[in-house]
């Protein structure tokens, strides 16, 4: 704007200058609130986060009072520059000014032909009619103000309802209720039982938890939720409010899960976290008699004897006692006395403890055929605890000439029945000791007899354990065998897990030993007789550790049923006709086989939303219910909670190869035990041109 | 002078255009040649290169067309339409593209049970991806099913990867492969069909027989099976489970079952064995017998054994297959035929001195598989032995190839939309029937494609209804159809008084199956009708090779030369000059 320098002139111009500005500012104003609410919609349609929000809504507003002002009203930039146009909206704001101000404007902006006088008298008069005028009255800014504020209003609710980044997957913007319910944390602490001298321990945010049993767990829960659910094997609890998060405590007592979920007013869950927690049980207490550690007969009573005990537990020790029981008198005259036998114990430490004794057994005043049965006891430090006891060992005082049938109590006939699988061994010793001396028949021939004899103590523990005894034709192969008859009739009861018996498998192998044994002393092989002899005798003592009497090793249910015995008469004998019983479905791998369809299903799908990740987190929960502390299933828990986790904030290429690999891992496990489809494929044309093929051969060769 | 002449050459022309003569030459004619591919996505471009270079001599006919002078086969593929190509053949054949990969087989069984875990045998070729790991990928219905990754040693290998799945759900199941190496990566297609149905199988024992007792306990633990057992007892008592026949020799008794295991053989009658005997090969069935003791009786006629030989041993030995497909059997007691007989062949020998304990042998249709193992069910414990899988796969695999009343096959399970699809149908009665006998035989089919909802696609996409037509030898009928336009599974579906039988498709055409090479039967296929295979890199070669395997007979051909267009001008010279001379001189 060119003026000429007279003072009215300067003057106009001075009032069109502010009247310029007044007019930038206020379409910044309005372009600012414009920007605002246009960048606030925006991020509410992309369900934008907090940080987000704010930042693309302020965004939008620079760019809009920016924009705003340098293109005006016309949407021409530089409008500013224009002082005629600035005096137009003058005039058009103040009509009384009667154009005036435009004309001054007009002659000001450029080069006039006008005569000094009348530019002067024009001038003049603009400044006069401008005189009266306040820019502020003509372009008020009450307008685009309140606009100003209504949109930094609209911002500042914005920001305070939407939901922080941490809480939301981002999925939805359907879900602005679920996405204010979040699990900022979880916190365990692990309490051990007192007993244990261990620390409690911290944990922030675990994916495990190992703890002993009999732990307290406290669980705290952080997050932003109306009320948070905790879910375990036991079943569903919800936690009580503790400050500014939830808590809740419960005990280990196996392996199991927690499943936390947020939930919003309504009911409706959030996010979710898994915790699996594996318990390690308190190992009852280990003890031992390593001296002398087996079983002792005298014919006459020692002065002492020195017993040595060791003892150790995996937390630790807080007792450890040296019993014994002796037996006395004959016929059903018989006295029990139960004692202890006092002893020095060593402490390597808390866990490991060591004992020494000198058993005065003058003391016990024992008669021949009395019995001493003693053994160890410990007891660790919990206070249910009961006392383990280690193997018993008994000390007879026998009558000249006896022994005692080694591991159950013989019958009254010694010299039929009592002819131990210990005294095989001997015999066995003896025998191989003076073999180099005798004649080689002479061996064979009493090597014959041991064998005889180490079948009657064979037939013996078949007869107690209720079996058949063995009588096959051929002496020489018959006793190799045990007697697979009898065993397949039992066979029910091994379905039926009446024998799942760890003394009865041992008694098993002992009697598959003395097979092997006495068919090598009817080969004169005495040196793997005597092998055989020593495996049985293992196994005898194996099977009767808790108890040195048969009888107390056969359950109830292990009776001798006289209904097998397939006696009875001929006329009773009828048809047997059965209902067929279908396989019963395992319901794990049903459960298994219908939760990988899910997740196959669930990968396949082209987006994944909200409901996905609540589909996944709900799939990872129910292997978590199916075997909470299988090793082959946790890790696919954990592929699915970090998939559920993470949906919306990786890419969807990355949530589907995550949940594929779920897949596929738990398809392997599925698969394990199912049967294979045959591959061939049938043909009845290859069928019958091979038996026409085959009938043709052998018609050559003169067969069918 | 000169105007009557050309005024005598229109008018000579205006007659011959009046009378339309006709000219006949001999001449010879350029040879037709009918050039296909059988795999146009691998070997497209290749098929382009050579009908180009063929077109300059010849007239390509890009199909099958026998009435052709010649074809030429492109690709390593023996088209589907090779019936219909003219002698001689000659085929190009590609070279394989280094590094590549390409999967040249998948084997997928067409009926699976829901029960069962699926075999998915897939053979890759893979080629200049040395140290990389194949992956080869499952899918079933678009999702991840199983994954296995091996890693190459040598350069180029041809390598097959059994992979597996349980189905989720029954009916027709598209399966999808790839193998992938080094950055390449080649895809084929496969289905199956997954069903409810378990196989129903019959054990009978003479008198109780352990053996007989622990396979059957093994077998009915397997959900695949419904067993029906007899166990006779003692005279005129029996042990039953379902609704067993109470006569083997009664007519039809046994005809249900897909499979009849047959325990302590010797206790059988003659008319049991004659039974079994009409069973196998009226019926195509399966019979195992089980032996737990080497006494001869009526049913060493079924097997044709003249002589046999036992041995007990101090030790077991192992029964292995030679299948790896059966777990091993243990046993001490073992019996064997001295010579197995003409038409057998071992199922599983023992490790130590090879003798085939455990054999089969087809009996007609039907095929006997004879145990020797006698005491191998005293070692079924699983930790010794294979015991149980051994009996449940080889019972499964007898019964999976019991023909059904009717049987259908397609000859592809995967095709593209309007493709020709053939399928044949086996009315089982009829296959196996004696005509040597005579007699007359009825058998009435329907056949129709549905969708795999259950809606005609014939109602959908208005195809007729598939016909089918009897051809030798007796009791097949075959027919076609063309495959609906609307990608999808489908089945087709016939029905008989026999029964009903069912077989799937898939229509897509991002689908494709797995491609062989077959570069050798090529090469034979060529040479056996007057040609020759050529490498893609000698295709300079192959107009040569065409001209000199073929004389083109000369044929007569006849024209008419006023029928074209041209005598018109000639015609209006001929006139206009006339014209042009007369106003020159002045005489017009």
């Amino acid at each position: 704007m060119r003026v000429n320098a007279s003072p009215d002139g300067l003057a106009v111009t001075a009032f069109l200058a502010r009247v310029t500005r007044r007019l930038l500012v206020l379409r910044a104003l309005e372009g600012a609130a414009l920007g605002l609410v246009v960048g606030l919609t925006t991020s509410l349609v992309l369900s934008s986060p907090r940080l987000a929000t704010a930042s693309l809504a302020l965004g939008m507003g620079v760019i809009g009072a920016t924009g705003r002002a340098a293109m005006g009203d016309r949407f021409r930039p530089g409008w500013w520059r224009e002082t005629p146009a600035i005096a137009d909206r003058v005039e058009r704001r103040a009509p009384r000014c009667r154009n005036i101000v435009f004309t001054a404007a007009e002659l000001a902006d450029g080069p006039s032909a006008a005569h000094a006088a009348v530019r002067n008298r024009v001038y003049s008069d603009a400044q006069r009619a401008v005189g009266n005028l306040d820019p502020g009255e003509l372009f008020p800014a009450l307008t685009p103000a309140l606009g100003l504020v209504a949109a930094l209003l609209f911002l500042t609710a914005s920001l305070i309802w939407t939901p922080s980044p941490s809480s939301t997957t981002g999925v939805s913007n359907t879900e602005t209720s679920l996405q204010r319910v979040a699990i900022d944390g979880v916190d365990v602490e692990v309490r051990p039982p007192s007993y244990s001298g261990r620390s409690v321990q911290s944990l922030v945010d675990p994916a495990r938890v190992e703890a002993l049993a009999g732990s307290r767990l406290r669980v705290r829960v952080r997050g932003t939720a109306a009320a948070v659910r905790l879910e375990t094997i036991a079943g569903r609890i919800e936690l009580e409010r503790d400050g500014n998060g939830w808590s809740t405590e419960l005990p280990a007592t196996g392996d199991d899960f927690l499943a936390i979920e947020a939930m919003d007013q309504r009911g409706g869950t959030g996010a979710r976290r898994m915790v699996a927690v594996s318990v390690t049980p308190d190992r009852p207490p280990q003890v031992r008699i390593t001296n002398p550690g087996r079983d002792l007969f005298f014919s006459a009573v020692p002065d002492s004897l020195v017993i040595e005990v060791e003892a150790d537990d995996d937390l630790g020790l807080s007792s450890l006692r040296l019993r014994y029981t002796s037996a006395s008198g004959t016929g059903e005259q018989f006295t029990f006395r139960e004692q202890d036998v006092p002893f020095s114990v060593t402490r390597r430490d808390g866990r490991h403890w060591t004992a020494r004794a000198v058993w005065r057994l003058r003391e016990l005043r024992l008669t021949p055929s009395d019995m001493v049965v003693y053994r160890a006891e410990a007891r660790d430090r919990r206070p249910d605890g009961v006392p383990a006891p280690s193997e018993s060992f008994v000390i007879e005082l026998v009558a000249p000439g006896a022994f005692a049938s080694e591991g159950f109590a013989a019958d009254d006939e010694r010299d039929r029945y009592a002819v131990s699988q210990q005294m095989v061994i001997i015999k066995t010793e003896r025998l191989l000791s003076r073999r180099a001396d005798a004649p080689a028949d002479s061996v064979a021939q009493a090597s014959r007899q041991l064998a005889a004899e180490q079948r009657r103590v064979r037939a013996e523990f078949l007869f107690m354990m209720g079996g058949e005894l063995e009588d096959t034709g051929d002496s020489l192969s018959g006793t190799l065998l045990v007697d697979e008859v009898a065993e397949a009739e039992s066979e029910g009861d091994v379905l039926a897990g009446r024998l799942a018996n760890r003394s009865r498998v041992e008694m098993q192998r002992a009697l598959r030993a003395m097979s092997r044994a006495a068919a090598g002393l009817v080969d004169a092989d005495l040196e793997r007789a005597l092998a055989d002899e020593r495996v049985a005798l293992d196994n005898l003592m194996r099977a009767f550790a808790r108890s040195r009497f048969l009888l107390r090793a056969l359950t109830q249910r292990e009776r001798l049923d006289l209904n097998r015995r397939l006696s009875g008469t001929l006329a009773d004998a009828r048809r047997d006709t059965r209902d067929r019983v279908d396989p019963a479905t395992e319901p794990r791998a049903a459960e298994l086989r219908r939760i990988l369809v899910e997740v196959a299903s669930l990968s396949a799908r082209p987006t994944f939303d909200a409901d996905a990740s609540r589909s996944a987190a709900s799939f990872a929960l129910a292997l978590m219910r199916v075997d909470p502390s299988g090793d082959s299933l946790r890790a696919i828990v954990t592929r699915l909670r970090a998939v559920a986790d993470s949906m919306g904030r990786v890419p969807v290429a990355r949530s589907r190869a995550m949940l594929e690999q779920a897949a596929l891992d738990l398809a392997v496990v599925v698969r394990i035990g199912v049967p294979v489809a045959p591959l061939r494929v049938r043909s009845i044309e290859r069928d019958a041109l091979g038996g026409a093929l085959t009938d043709a051969l052998r018609r050559g060769k003169g067969g069918l | 002078m000169i105007p009557g002449l050309l005024r005598l050459a229109a008018v000579a022309l205006a007659i011959a255009a009046w009378l339309d003569p006709a000219i006949s030459s001999a001449r010879a004619a350029r040879p037709l040649v009918s050039v296909v591919v059988a795999d146009v996505l691998r070997d497209g471009e290749l098929f382009d290169r050579v009908v180009r270079e063929l077109e300059r001599d010849f007239t390509v006919v890009r199909a099958s067309l026998p009435a052709a002078d010649a074809a030429v086969i492109v690709g390593t593929r023996v088209p589907a339409s090779v019936d219909d190509l003219p002698s001689p053949v000659f085929a190009v054949l590609n070279r394989p593209t280094e590094p590549s990969v390409s999967i040249e087989a998948v084997d997928v069984p067409r009926h699976a049970q829901a029960d069962a875990r699926i075999p998915v045998v897939v053979r890759a070729h893979v080629i200049g991806a040395r140290g990389s790991d194949v992956v080869f990928a499952l899918r079933s219905r678009g999702a991840p099913a199983d994954r296995q990754v091996v890693t190459m040693d040598g350069d180029s290998a041809t390598m097959e990867t059994r992979l597996g799945f349980v189905p989720g759900a029954t009916g027709l199941l598209p399966l999808e492969v790839s193998v992938s190496a080094a950055g390449m990566e080649a895809r084929a297609s496969a289905m199956t069909f997954v069903e409810q149905r378990r196989w129903s199988v019959l054990f009978f024992d003479a008198r109780p027989s352990w053996m007989s007792t622990f396979v059957r306990r093994v077998v009915e633990g397997d959900p695949r099976f419904v067993v029906t057992s007899r166990v006779m007892t003692s005279r005129g008592i029996a042990t039953e489970t379902g609704r067993p026949p109470a006569d083997l020799s009664v007519a039809g008794s046994i005809e249900d079952f897909d499979a009849v295991v047959i325990g302590a053989p010797e206790g059988l009658s003659a008319g049991d064995v004659a039974a079994l005997e009409r069973y196998l090969r009226g019926r195509g069935g399966n019979v195992v017998l089980l032996l737990d003791r080497r006494v001869a009786g009526p049913w060493d006629r079924l097997g044709g054994v003249s002589a046999w030989h036992g041995i007990r041993l101090a030790e077991p030995t192992r029964v292995r297959d030679a299948d790896p497909g059966f777990g091993g059997l243990m046993a001490t007691t073992l019996a064997w035929p001295a010579v197995l007989p003409a038409g057998a062949s071992a199922v599983a020998a023992d490790s130590a001195g090879g003798r085939p304990i455990v054999w089969t042998s087809s009996v007609g249709a039907g095929r006997l598989v004879v145990s020797g193992a006698l005491d191998s069910w005293h070692y079924r414990d699983r930790g010794q032995s294979g015991f149980g899988m051994f009996w449940t796969d080889l019972v499964a695999e007898r019964a999976a190839a019991s023909p059904p009343a009717l049987d259908l096959r397609l000859d592809r399970a995967i095709v593209g939309p309007g493709d020709d699809v053939d399928l044949r149908a086996f009315v089982r009665d009829l296959v196996l029937a004696d005509v040597r006998r005579g007699g007359t035989w009825t058998a009435t089919l329907s056949a129709a494609v549905e969708s795999g909802d259950g809606s005609r696609a014939d109602e959908r996409e208005a195809r007729p209804i598939v016909r089918l037509w009897p051809e030798a030898p007796l009791g097949v009928f075959s027919g076609g159809f063309r495959a609906p336009d609307v990608p999808g599974a489908y089945r087709v579906v016939v029905e008989s008084d026999r029964g009903r039988a069912e077989a799937g498709f898939i229509v897509d055409t991002a689908a494709r199956p797995a491609a062989p090479d077959e570069r050798e039967l090529l090469t034979a296929f060529a040479s056996s009708r007057g040609g020759s295979a050529i490498d893609a890199g000698r295709l300079s070669e192959l107009s040569p090779l065409l001209r000199s395997a073929f004389r083109p007979a000369p044929h007569v051909e006849t024209w008419y030369p006023m029928r074209a267009p041209w005598w018109i001008v000639p015609f209006v010279l001929a006139l206009g000059g006339e014209w042009w001379w007369r106003r020159r001189h002045g005489l017009a």
